[in-house]
């Protein structure tokens, strides 16, 4: 479960000491248990530092955000354990085997040696990936790194998950099966945060969406209710609406 | 804690996969760097060095002419052999060292009293021939003041009031002030191969995880940053200490083979020499890894990294030319320095000079305070936002 309540976060312009960007306002939304929630939002809306910031890698200037009832500026390694984040580029270790960058996490994580082995091993049948389980990943497809990485958030079996684009790049096929690994970890009772800008990506996977645009969010609920709101008949085109754009021109 | 071991072991083994760490860990600095700028210097000595104790060959042209100078420089190490006819040749082409031509007329001179011709033919630019001349004119010299005494004691004349004062030399300086750098040598290559050993780990590390974006990932997970900082400083500090480590058993080894006896020179590089040399250098190891682990974690990525770590390479010249060219009194004080007090620690070893065991207990102190230091700052920076931007 996560609720973020006005989150604020505001970057120093880069070359200059007095002149702030902000990167988002007031971003206020909720990721339910058993629950896949989608945030949306074009490049550069924000989507990424609400992400970070709930994964307790940023302080926000203002407002609060809670994991699992710890408060991600107040306990943040509580916050860590409950959650398993995925960052916007998966970041393996090209030098280690798909195992090994695993078993990393999982030593990290404070299991011991022969957990961490059995762990990984039942990720890796999960993901799929015996025929690469053993290969250093140096020069993996966008495919087999992803899954390599979403794996490796698992690796503590976290009740929060936090993916920040975890789709991108991922062929057909790989889409299919991610879609239907989350919805698989959705009906255990994991609340399951996605942020994407594919449209019908998200409205196939979600359960509950949120429109960020330009650091706010300006649209959230379920699917149907965005719809609704919006007079729209799809995702794509309420989200247009939603972002204050009209249909018609954009089309 | 069990994450520092976590951390600081798969750095080591992700970095054992990368062959330039550890060319540069376990092969530059441990090897060639010592084999390349302690290999022309032992080569000089010994070439520029002979053993005049040890007997050797002399050429001679017109031997037959001067018995008792050949018993002579016999009796001094030189044995007389017929010079070849093209000696001449011999000599420009380096086969010779030096030629001494005895004239015709040398008896019948020595009899009557009158200087006896003698030419010494010799190859300025041939080292061997400048030493082999020195010593054969050395001994020249005394054969002829040997003879000199004698006519003039036959004439009842003692020979020493030609010569009315008598100077001896005494050096009184402690360090020979030439000889200063061969004892800065072993810090200045311990300290230079420290770090290019830990240099592409503290960028790979650091700068590098950071490039590969696996610097997020790894910030998320359930531990306190500084356990994230100890994990891979211990593994800086292992490849660190293996590039301190090697290379005082090849300098060692190098010094060793050494056909010349150095305790002529005064220099101790015995066993306990090295040993000290490593005792006082586990705290420069301490330093140099933090020092390193700080400026790669400042640094926005691998490349500015690498331009200022390549900075900090020139950190142990400056002790190593500072110390040869101003004189810093050794003391608690210069002690508390870190990488000077290593060089003066050696200063004093390889000169045969006590060692206050103080002095090495204090060095450790200045040096590990500032590695603490180095080692804070990286916390502090691993706790700023800006690490992962």
């Amino acid at each position: 479960m996560i609720e973020a309540t006005q989150l604020s976060k505001a970057f120093r312009k880069q070359g200059t000491r007095r002149e702030w960007i902000s990167a988002i306002t007031d971003v206020s939304f909720q990721a339910r248990d058993g629950e896949i929630t989608g945030l949306l939002g074009s490049n550069g809306a924000g989507k990424s530092t609400v992400l970070r910031i709930l994964a307790s890698l940023l302080q926000p200037d203002s407002g609060h955000a809670v994991v699992d009832g710890y408060d991600v500026a107040e306990d943040p390694i509580c916050v860590r354990r409950q959650i398993g984040y995925l960052a916007h580029n998966a970041g393996l270790y090209p030098r280690l085997t798909s195992r090994e960058n695993l078993i990393y996490y999982a030593e990290l994580c404070g299991m011991n040696s022969r957990d961490s082995e059995r762990r990984a091993e039942e990720l890796i049948e999960l993901m799929g990936m015996q025929a690469f389980g053993d290969r250093r990943t140096e020069g993996f497809s966008q495919g087999q790194r992803t899954r390599v990485a979403l794996a490796r958030a698992l690796i503590h079996n976290p009740r929060t998950l936090i993916l920040d684009e975890p789709t991108n790049g991922l062929d057909v096929i790989a889409t299919r099966g991610l879609r239907s690994l989350l919805r698989q970890l959705r009906d255990r009772g994991h609340c399951v945060l996605v942020s994407s800008h594919i449209m019908q990506e998200m409205e196939r996977l979600s359960d509950r969406v949120a429109i960020i645009s330009d650091g706010r969010i300006v649209a959230s609920g379920s699917v149907a209710d965005i719809l609704d709101a919006t007079a729209c008949t799809d995702l794509e085109d309420a989200f247009v609406v939603a972002i204050g754009e009209t249909v018609a021109a954009q089309a | 804690m069990s994450a520092v071991w976590t951390l600081a072991r798969k750095e080591v083994r992700d970095n054992l996969r990368d062959r330039r760490s550890l060319f540069f860990a376990l092969l530059y600095g441990p090897f060639l760097l010592p084999l390349m700028m302690l290999g022309p210097i032992l080569y000089n000595i010994d070439r520029h060095t002979i053993d005049v104790e040890a007997p050797t060959q002399i050429a001679v042209e017109g031997g037959e002419h001067a018995p008792n100078l050949l018993q002579f420089l016999h009796q001094h190490n030189l044995d007389a052999v017929e010079a070849p006819t093209d000696y001449r040749e011999q000599l420009m082409r380096g086969e010779l060292p030096v030629v001494l031509v005895i004239a015709p007329a040398y008896a019948e001179n020595v009899a009557r009293g009158k200087p006896a011709p003698l030419i010494i033919y010799h190859a300025s630019s041939e080292d061997e021939s400048v030493s082999r001349r020195r010593q054969l004119r050395a001994v020249l010299e005394q054969y002829a003041s040997q003879i000199r005494g004698l006519r003039f004691r036959s004439r009842g004349i003692d020979s020493r009031v030609f010569d009315p004062l008598a100077i001896s030399e005494r050096d009184q300086s402690d360090k020979p002030r030439g000889l200063l750098f061969i004892a800065y040598l072993v810090p200045f290559l311990l300290m230079f191969s420290m770090l290019m050993g830990g240099y592409y780990l503290a960028v790979d590390t650091t700068a590098g995880e950071r490039e590969r974006q696996s610097l997020e990932p790894l910030l998320s997970l359930p531990l306190p940053r500084y356990q994230i900082v100890l994990g891979k400083y211990c593994a800086i500090l292992g490849f660190v200490g293996l590039a301190m480590l090697l290379p005082l058993i090849s300098t060692f080894a190098l010094f060793s083979l050494l056909p010349v006896d150095l305790l002529d020179l005064n220099l101790n590089f015995g066993l306990p020499t090295f040993a000290i040399a490593m005792i006082s250098n586990i705290s420069t190891a301490m330093l140099i890894s933090a020092f390193m682990m700080a400026i790669a974690a400042f640094t926005r990525n691998s490349k500015e990294a690498q331009t200022h770590l390549s900075f900090a390479m020139l950190l142990p010249v400056v002790p190593f030319f500072a110390l040869q060219f101003l004189s810093v009194p050794v003391g608690s004080f210069s002690m508390l320095v870190p990488l000077l007090s290593q060089f003066q620690i050696m200063e004093t070893v390889v000169f045969g000079k006590d060692l206050p065991p103080h002095y090495l207990a204090v060095s450790a102190a200045g040096s590990i305070a500032a590695a603490a230091l180095f080692l804070g700052l990286a916390v502090h920076l691993y706790h700023r936002e800006r690490i992962l931007a």
